[in-house]
């Protein structure tokens, strides 16, 4: 998907999406019909923590604006129950995420995978 | 040794074999849950209606900063009872001991009937009693303090009168809950939910490490440059609410 269905679907997520969410379980991100797909991200940061884990990345929109978005997964423990590790990627990485949009938090999303470097995907927990 | 022969005479060995399997079948029933254990199926609530104080403070809930587990706090026994993390029972004579991988979670289940002596403190995981009941420990906790229901701020209100029920019952190597919840201030009736979990014979539990300064970073929106913005959030965060009764 180029970064303009990637915006469209972005904006269509916001202003659609139902006020009803909870952290847990999954309701702060209600549309999980619409995935978000961004190609060329760069890996600010992998914050690899409990309770949630999050993933800092720049993406630079279709018009040339780039902004730091900010995903979330599960927990340390769970990742590395699910074979995903800290050093999954590193910092300047390229990378494409697919994720979920939050219902209410501009560039907050839920990760659902990542596309490493070498083409590996990676579902995420 | 008298008594085994006075049955020979007047019971076959088939019928003492029997009996003593039924004898040690029961023991090996009720003395088999420990282990570990992770969640198959988590229930959904059933019977929720809730009063008009717990709506309020459903109104008033600000899922940015209202739930003191974004910031490493163990959630009370209601939500640590439907963590998809592993736990480990370990059974006792006189106690049996339920840890909760999530948040490190400890409870103690009296069984040796001991009541919660009048000092005793309210606290998230309460005071529980168990007994079984056939092949069915049911364990009671009162002396919980105010904390979440759920993720989504529903309230349970730490009133005198609330309390928690949990039915565990062992079905082939799969353990079912039962769980309800009794809390007067913010629902019309007892509401309950079942869940199943998958015996996990070499579950290793992890520790949960949880650092709120790094855990509470996770959802602000960031603008650029993500530590500075997590310090500078971090600076402006609010002090831990207070679920009204």
């Amino acid at each position: 998907m180029s970064k303009i269905k990637a915006s469209a679907c972005f904006l269509v997520t916001i202003f659609f999406s139902v006020i009803t969410f909870s952290h847990h379980g999954g309701s702060m991100y209600p549309d999980r019909e619409t995935e978000l797909i961004f190609d060329n991200a760069i890996i600010d940061e992998l914050l690899f923590v409990n309770p949630h884990a999050r993933l800092l990345f720049s993406w630079t929109d279709s018009d040339g604006n780039t902004a730091v978005w900010d995903g979330e997964l599960s927990g340390s423990n769970e990742l590395v129950r699910s074979g995903v590790y800290s050093d999954l990627v590193e910092p300047g990485d390229r990378v494409t995420i697919k994720a979920w949009a939050h219902s209410s938090i501009p560039r907050n999303l839920r990760l659902v995978s990542i596309i490493l470097p070498n083409g590996q995907e990676v579902p995420l927990p | 040794m008298k008594f085994i022969r006075n049955l020979k005479g007047t019971c076959s060995w088939r019928f003492i074999v029997v009996f003593a399997f039924l004898i040690t079948g029961v023991n090996a029933q009720e003395s088999n849950l420990s282990g570990g254990w992770i969640m198959n199926e988590r229930g959904s609530w059933q019977g929720l209606v809730t009063t008009e104080s717990a709506e309020l403070v459903l109104a008033k809930f600000d899922r940015s900063v209202d739930d003191p587990s974004m910031r490493c706090i163990a959630p009370g026994l209601i939500r640590a009872t439907e963590s998809q993390a592993p736990l480990e029972i370990v059974e006792q004579d006189h106690q049996i001991l339920i840890l909760y991988e999530a948040f490190n979670v400890l409870r103690r289940v009296h069984m040796d009937g001991r009541i919660a002596p009048e000092w005793m403190p309210l606290s998230p995981v309460g005071y529980s009693m168990g007994n079984w009941q056939g092949d069915e420990l049911i364990v009671e906790t009162t002396h919980l303090t105010p904390h979440l229901f759920n993720d989504d701020g529903l309230p349970f209100s730490g009133h005198p009168e609330g309390k928690t029920i949990e039915r565990y019952r062992l079905l082939n190597n799969r353990l079912e809950l039962e769980f309800t919840v009794v809390d007067p201030i913010n629902f019309q009736r007892p509401v309950t939910r079942t869940h199943t979990f998958n015996r996990v014979p070499d579950a290793t539990l992890l520790h949960f490490h949880c650092d709120p300064l790094e855990a509470t970073g996770w959802r602000i929106p960031v603008t650029g440059d993500s530590l500075r913005d997590l310090l500078r959030w971090l600076e402006l965060r609010p002090a831990i609410p207070t679920i009204p009764h």
